[in-house]
């Protein structure tokens, strides 16, 4: 028997996954400190031009720098995608924990009520929630993270419920160790390799509706910006300057990918003999 | 008209030439309306055996070596199309667990209707006449019912025996049975068993018959052959065979044989316990566990020869000591 | 069985209720209300107006009355609030049927390729057919469709002149939105296919199927498929969702008149009966499609029923 670490450094997509990831996101914490070009300091005159020496990402419709927009997009997006999947996290793992947990009648009832959810447009209500509701960051961790949780607390419960019942929770117990206690001490953290697996898919997940958001003008409010903010700009501009399309799509797509591409490898190493559920 | 199935020097590995042979030169002949069994402690090799026949070996496996004898061709170097066109005409086969091997989707009836159809070249009616009758030949009743039927409304002995049915659906000459029975119980075995052996006698079907039951063996094989860590170590007819094995092996799996119920793995038969694939050395494999080795049996692996009584032997100590 | 069915039906109107009643409730709750313009009305007016639309009256009051609407055959979905000229079935219905076109197309056409593709792939395990299947759906994973929407517009529309830009008026128009759409699908879809593909064919029944002589084709259309399609039929409700809330970025891009759309004007106009109108519509049609693809895995997976 490998461990689950030893498989997770033979699988190279994983590994060039984990590396984009890193660049990335040293890029976007020290990038905009290193650059002293602030990402919002316009320059009217200059406008939009295309990559050169002095602007790498060129520069936008009202001259500000790209790269620096991008790296400072990037740490919205990355935020975004870390809190609203830590979110649709707690959310996700207390309901299936609870669930798998008690079993019976509620368990029944608590995933019905989320195979129902399954099926319904819930990033409408997001949608509509921002519009009534303002938008604000918070609103975008809060709305994304609550509609992310449904596939964790399946996820979850189906783990919970094999763990419940097996001898050593069985024995914890009668050595008097309380329900609550049980489930926090020796059932949670065997469930440990699906939520990470699961949590990592979430985050991109969460970027692609925040980019969503940002296209409807629902996101991050200018002057901010997200790579979904710049990415809708860019869509609308690019005709003229292709860059302001190509770059934010470039570093969205890297991190997408990458972050897949670590979840599979972490996947395969955690659960070696399924694929895919 | 009898058939002739021989395969010779079979040898089996995994893809791409890595790790020693799983089958080291595996040599059985069967004729049809024989039964030839093939028994040997797990991991012999009997499934493999069966499989590299087929031309079914799993995908990371592949056949080093060898040749399939069948009809005047070698099955070993057909291209893989013609081989699979042979499967179900000349070669069928049945494995263990017929729950796992009924294709859940599928209803019984229109899944042997398909055979019928795109292999037999029936048309509709004349394949769904012909399913029933299958059925109804392999020992169902209510073949109506069973045949609208999906696998998992049935009884493991009926879901084996509508297995049975598909596998005899275009009347093939050979059949291997890789322990056919031992998912069920030991009623519902018996007349598995027994329809079998009816099948035989009446459709002339050549059965190669994998199993670990020494006792069905006895009632229905023709000829036993031994297999020993990727070889056949002992082939003879059954009836001498179970009036005294010649091989050390043999000997000790025989002695170790229930005398009553219960399955015979339970007891320990033999010291020791089989080599895996990577512990093989240069001589004969079973050899650190033989009580009659010497020396050169720890060098040379020996060859099988042919006995007088009609015998092959793999124990040329054993050969000797008479 | 019937029995389950009822079961769902119930469930699925319940489902609506609780929508129902979140949506209205959350709409009051939110600050802002139909008749903030930009010019301030007359005190006057504005009581008038509110007397006209009853939202003078209890909350409580307001939601029974709306509810007796809905829950009526045929439902009464009220006038809308911002153009009180036209009722909301009637500015619904024809958006709605362009929504569900693009919709259905959409999910046909994914299903078909992603179908294709990832039986391909799953044929030629580990080759180099697989690869780029697999590398492509990956892209359609990581590509948001309002970054596919406009590059397909500029090369098919723009620089090769080959297809119209926008509106949904001809097949020929169809063709750029429906592609746009269908990448992320087509992409989930066939890495579905091919991973379930791939587990069937290891599968005892499957080698089975071998030793019956079927050519490897019929293998793996006919025997290993089924086993592969159940997730994908599964998965279909929620495809359906995200596929009505994709949408509306497509309606944007090549300016179709569908229904996504007009719920998020009418929530920014706060239009209260429009946007529980194009709410209940949504909520209704997915809360059916989701019935259907439960009823359709029951078919593909006689055993699904009997174990519940
Ligand atoms: N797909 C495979 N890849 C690698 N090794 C394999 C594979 N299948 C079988 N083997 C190895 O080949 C050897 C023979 O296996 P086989 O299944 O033929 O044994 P068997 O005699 O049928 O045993 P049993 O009585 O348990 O069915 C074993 O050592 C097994 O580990
Ligand atoms: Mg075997």
């Amino acid at each position: 028997m490998r461990s689950a670490g030893a498989r997770f450094r033979r699988h190279r997509g994983a590994l060039v996954g984990v590396l984009v990831l890193v660049l990335v996101t040293m890029a976007v914490l020290l990038g905009p400190a290193l650059l002293d070009r602030p990402p919002e300091r316009q320059d009217l005159a200059l406008g939009p031009t295309a990559p050169s020496f002095a602007h790498p990402f060129g520069t936008d419709y009202e001259g500000r720098d790209l790269l620096a927009r991008v790296l400072a997009g990037g740490r919205i997006s990355l935020l975004v995608g870390l809190v609203a999947t830590l979110v649709s996290l707690v959310i996700g793992v207390v309901w299936g924990a609870v669930a798998g947990f008690v079993g019976g009648r509620l368990d029944r009832l608590m995933m019905r009520i989320v195979d129902v959810l399954y099926g319904l447009p819930y990033m409408f209500f997001v949608i509509i929630l921002m519009v009534w509701f303002g938008r604000s960051l918070v609103n975008v961790f809060i709305g994304l993270g609550a509609i992310s949780w449904l596939t964790m607390a399946r996820i979850v419960r189906a783990e919970v419920a094999g763990l419940a019942g097996r001898d050593f929770v069985l024995a914890s117990r009668l050595a008097g160790v309380s329900p609550l206690g049980a489930l926090l001490r020796h059932v949670l953290p065997n469930a440990a390799g699906p939520i990470i697996v699961y949590g990592t898919l979430t985050v991109p997940r969460v970027m692609i509706e925040e980019s969503f958001l940002s296209f409807l003008g629902l996101g991050v409010q200018p002057p901010a910006a997200s790579w979904g903010s710049l990415l809708a700009e860019g869509a609308s501009l690019f005709r003229e300057y292709p860059w302001l399309l190509f770059f934010p799509a470039l570093l969205l797509s890297a991190t997408l990918l990458a972050l897949n591409f670590v979840g599979d490898g972490l996947r395969e190493s955690f659960d070696p003999g399924e694929a895919r559920r | 008209m009898s058939a002739t199935l021989r395969i010779e020097d079979l040898r089996v590995g995994r893809r791409g030439g890595h790790g020693p042979d799983l089958l080291r030169g595996v040599d059985l002949e069967l004729r049809s309306g024989e039964t030839l069994a093939l028994v040997g402690e797990s991991g012999s090799g009997k499934s493999l055996t069966g499989l590299a026949l087929l031309g079914l070996l799993d995908e990371g496996l592949e056949l080093r070596g060898g040749r399939i004898g069948l009809a005047g061709r070698d099955l070993a170097s057909l291209a893989p199309r013609a081989r699979r066109a042979l499967l179900g005409r000349e070669l069928a086969a049945i494995f263990q667990d017929p729950g796992a091997a009924l294709n859940p989707h599928h209803r019984v009836g229109p899944a042997l209707v398909e055979i019928l159809r795109h292999r037999g070249g029936l048309d509709r009616r004349a394949a769904r006449q012909k399913a029933l009758r299958l059925l109804a030949d392999c020992g169902l009743d209510e073949v109506e019912r069973i045949a609208a039927s999906h696998p998992h409304r049935l009884s493991g002995g009926q879901k084996q025996r509508a297995m049975i049915a598909m596998a005899i659906a275009l009347d093939p000459d050979f059949l291997v049975a890789d322990e056919a029975t031992t998912a069920l119980d030991v009623a519902t075995q018996a007349r598995v068993v027994e329809l079998l052996d009816r099948l035989r006698r009446e459709r002339g079907l050549g059965l190669l018959f994998i199993s670990h039951d020494l006792g069905v063996v006895q009632r229905l094989a023709d000829r036993v052959a031994l297999m020993y860590a990727g070889r056949v170590v002992e082939s003879a007819p059954a009836a001498l065979f179970f009036a005294g094995p010649r091989h050390p092996y043999g000997r000790a799996l025989l002695a170790a044989r229930p005398t009553l119920f219960g399955p015979f793995e339970r007891r320990a038969p033999i010291a020791g316990s089989a080599p895996g694939p990577e512990e093989i050395g240069a001589g004969c494999a079973f050899a650190p566990r033989c009580p009659l080795a010497r020396a050169t049996c720890h060098e040379v692996d020996p060859p099988a020869r042919a006995l007088a009584d009609g015998r092959t032997l793999a124990c040329p100590v054993a050969e000797e000591g008479g | 069985m019937i029995r389950g069915f009822l079961v769902r039906l119930g469930e699925g109107a319940l489902t609506l209720l609780v929508i129902v009643s979140l949506s209205f409730f959350m709409q009051r709750l939110a600050p802002g209300g139909p008749f903030d313009h930009e010019r301030e009305l007359p005190p006057e007016t504005r009581r008038a107006l509110e007397a006209e639309w009853g939202l003078d009256r209890p909350l409580g009051e307001q939601f029974l009355g709306y509810l007796g609407g809905i829950f009526r055959l045929p439902p009464d979905l009220k006038r809308s609030m911002t153009r009180p000229d036209f009722g909301v079935t009637e500015l619904i219905a024809p958006r709605l049927a362009v929504s569900l076109s693009l919709g259905l197309v959409v999910l046909l056409f994914s299903l078909v390729l992603g179908i294709g593709l990832g039986a391909l792939a799953a044929a030629r395990r580990n080759g180099f057919l697989d690869h780029a299947v697999m590398a492509l759906a990956l892209l359609g994973l990581a590509l948001p469709n309002f970054v596919i929407g406009p590059l397909l517009k500029w090369v098919f529309a723009i620089e090769l002149g080959w297809l119209p830009e926008s509106r949904w008026v001809s097949p020929a128009s169809m063709v750029l939105p429906v592609l746009a759409t269908s990448a992320l699908y087509v992409a989930i879809i066939a890495r579905m296919v091919r991973s379930g593909l791939v587990a069937a064919l290891g599968q005892d029944f499957v080698r089975a199927a071998r030793a019956r002589g079927f050519s490897e084709r019929r293998v793996l259309l006919v025997h290993a498929l089924p086993a592969a399609l159940a997730p994908v039929i599964a998965w279909l409700g929620p495809a359906a969702a995200g596929l009505a809330v994709g949408s509306v970025v497509i309606e944007r891009v090549f300016d179709i008149p569908g229904l996504g759309n007009t719920l998020i004007d009418a929530a920014f106009n706060r239009d209260y009966t429009m946007v529980m109108g194009a709410v209940i519509v949504y909520s209704a049609i997915l809360i059916a499609l989701n019935l259907l693809a439960d009823l359709l895995l029951l078919r593909v997976d006689p055993r699904i029923g009997e174990r519940r």
